[in-house]
């Protein structure tokens, strides 16, 4: 890629993640779910890369895979120039302190039986980097870096609002001083009135410590907002991937086009206006992707050539990729 | 809308749970063929509101004033078999999830049967026919095989055709959908969407639609009531609402959502705080203590949802005529 993309932190060459069933009782194993096939992108120091697409597109897997919580089929993660693909025990270990999550549900991603302190302070503990006062001191200090009172340490997730559970989640993100997180839908369980207060607060800690996002969300509203670079995932491929303005200005694939109008815009003058491209069809099952282009089945210019060969990610302008046979 | 009478008028409805009214003397009216959308975020009672126009609010849930009439005849009075009567034949709703509000026991056609036969006099293959013709008004093609399958067979979006074909197939003068696309994926709302908008115009039913959403409300709302615990705050027509809100609460909610034309990576206009819960509320206006305009006669003093502009709109606002200037 050229000069458009920062130095890179997080790589990924043909990553794919298939999932196998079992074997039924005659014997036979399903066909393999692809849930990410073949997906080739990189995340730059101090970028945010928004990865948009709609349910079982492959996004949060590709998320899972790059936290190695689920194993690539095949393909290549780097980190920081080394090769991340097949680390175990302590080096995958090493390897968290530097990259670290966020997820969609706050409610959830918190023990509800042990005190929030003790949440947050964990990662600390059990990479041995500070105990007691030391690391009391320190829950403190992360807990007033998110808006908090320090004081609710000692308190339990149920005693916190959704927006406040969704702190302590980015507070004990960053205890390890990551240099990458992976945010997997962070603000779509919140309110409309909390999530720009998590917004704010994410893009804050970019500029204040220098961290890389690999943003995952189907709000394209909230991922134009924070990403500079957004990749659009279609049945576990990447389909476009551009510049965020290059990207919602002038989409080059009928997919992201489609994403893009489908979104209502909050203005009844201009939205009442708008040319909409309202797609027919669904999204076809993953476990049986049409052959040739994933999207031809609800393509609204698709060609025969696009139901024989799957377009592949192209260059097509200076940092704007797409995969489609009929854009240029 | 102006001479014709309303279809729905409510006045003063309040549902409690436990001690604590989450819908609180609330009134509107709904026009004839008029799409109104109620906003909010969570727990401001949108959701309640619409369950009690139905009487189907949770068991913990009860209607303890208000009156509701639909074409001048009264439903606050009707029992269990007078409100049946009418559900899914005057008013009908359709529910966030798709998927669990169909039974998952049975299959799409014997629900739809059965929906059909509740107020219809036909024999089964009769309301089979129907139930057919049905899923084709809402575009699900193979409605002949989709007749057979059970809910988790179809996709979420498919199944909301089927809750939309069910609440519509007798044409009810009122029609309620609850976040009928939040769960839905963009491109799957904007085929759901646009079918709502079809088929409300084909039969020339009223909507009330229940989001949070400002698009989908800048899309489909003729009309708009915001509500903030428990109360509305404002009232008013589509493009004069978002033209320019008459309530801080209404302008921060469209203010705090990054949207595809705004300015990317700026700092997000926050509304500080959070909802109070029901029944902490002590008096004075509601969103006193988030409000970047609040006076002490705020603190003091409810606000009433009063006309403005002329009577065009409704605020509940002391500073109404300084928001949005």
């Amino acid at each position: 890629m050229t000069t458009l993309v920062p130095e890179e932190l997080l790589g990924l060459t043909g990553l794919a993640v298939h999932f196998t069933g079992r074997r039924n009782w005659r014997g036979n194993r399903p066909p393999p779910v692809r849930a990410v096939d073949g997906v080739t992108f990189s995340v730059g120091k101090q970028e945010t890369l928004g990865l948009v697409g709609e349910s079982g597109c492959g996004k949060s897997t590709l998320g899972n895979a790059v936290l190695r919580l689920v194993h690539p089929t095949a393909g290549q993660i780097r980190f920081d120039g080394r090769d991340v693909t097949r680390l175990d025990g302590e080096e995958l270990r090493d390897l968290r302190r530097d990259v670290q999550m966020i997820f969609q549900d706050p409610y959830s991603a918190l023990n509800p039986k042990i005190r929030v302190g003790e949440s947050i302070g964990e990662p600390l503990l059990a990479h041995g980097i500070a105990q007691g006062k030391a690391l009391d001191d320190q829950v403190s200090e992360l807990l007033g870096l998110v808006g908090l009172p320090p004081e609710r340490a000692s308190r339990y997730p149920h005693e916190f609002s959704g927006g406040q559970r969704q702190r302590l989640v980015i507070a004990r993100a960053l205890a390890l001083k990551p240099r990458l997180i992976v945010c997997d839908e962070p603000v779509s369980a919140l309110d409309v009135s909390i999530r720009s207060q998590i917004l704010n607060l994410l893009m804050e800690f970019q500029q204040k410590l220098g961290l890389s996002y690999l943003f995952i969300s189907h709000d394209l509203s909230v991922v134009r907002h924070i990403s500079h670079r957004v990749a659009v995932m279609y049945l576990g491929r990447v389909v476009e991937l551009a510049p965020r303005d290059n990207l919602f200005q002038e989409p080059l694939h009928p997919y992201t086009e489609a994403l893009i109008s489908a979104i209502p815009l909050p203005d009844p003058v201009a939205q009442r206006q708008r040319k909409r491209i309202i797609l027919k069809g669904e999204l076809p099952k993953p476990t049986a992707p049409p052959p040739g282009c994933p999207f031809h089945t609800r393509c609204p210019i698709a060609q025969p050539m696009c139901r024989e060969k799957v377009p592949p990610l192209e260059e097509k302008r200076p940092g704007h990729w797409a995969a489609c046979h009929l854009r240029s | 809308m102006t001479t014709e009478a309303p279809l729905l008028t409510v006045e003063n409805l309040t549902v409690m749970i436990g001690g604590a009214a989450v819908v609180d003397h609330v009134s509107f009216a709904v026009g004839r063929s008029q799409v109104v959308a109620i906003v909010g975020e969570s727990g401001c009672g949108k959701s309640m509101t619409a369950f009690a126009l139905m009487d189907l609010l949770p068991t913990a849930a009860r209607r303890t004033g208000g009156a509701i009439e639909l074409d001048g005849m009264p439903l606050h009075g009707l029992d269990e078999a007078g409100m049946r009567k009418l559900r899914g034949k005057e008013m009908s709703i359709i529910f966030q999830e798709p998927v669990a509000a169909l039974d998952p026991l049975m299959t799409v056609g014997d629900q739809l049967v059965e929906a059909i036969r509740a107020h219809q006099d036909l024999d089964k293959a009769q309301a089979l026919y129907r139930a057919r013709a049905l899923l084709e008004t809402v575009g699900i093609t193979d409605a002949g095989l989709r007749l057979k399958q059970y809910p988790f067979e179809l996709s979420g979006g498919m199944c909301q055709r089927v809750m939309i074909a069910g609440a519509l197939g007798s044409e009810p003068r009122l029609l309620i959908a609850d976040e009928p696309t939040t769960a839905l994926d963009v491109t799957i709302q904007a085929q759901i969407l646009e079918l709502i908008k079809q088929r409300r115009a084909e039969i020339g039913a009223s909507v009330i639609l229940i989001t949070h959403d400002m698009g989908v409300v800048a899309d489909m709302a003729d009309r708009v009531l915001v509500m903030y615990a428990g109360r509305i705050v404002e009232e008013a027509d589509a493009f004069d609402l978002f033209g320019r809100p008459r309530h801080p609460y209404t302008e921060a909610l469209l203010r705090s959502v990054p949207r595809l034309d705004d300015q990317p990576g700026t700092r997000l206009p926050v509304i500080e705080g959070a909802v109070p819960r029901p029944g902490s509320h002590v008096g004075g206006c509601r969103f006193a203590s988030r409000c970047p305009l609040v006076i002490d006669q705020c603190r003091a003093e409810e606000p009433g949802l009063l006309p403005v502009d002329g009577g065009r709109r409704r605020s509940a606002c002391w500073r109404h005529e300084e928001v949005g200037a």
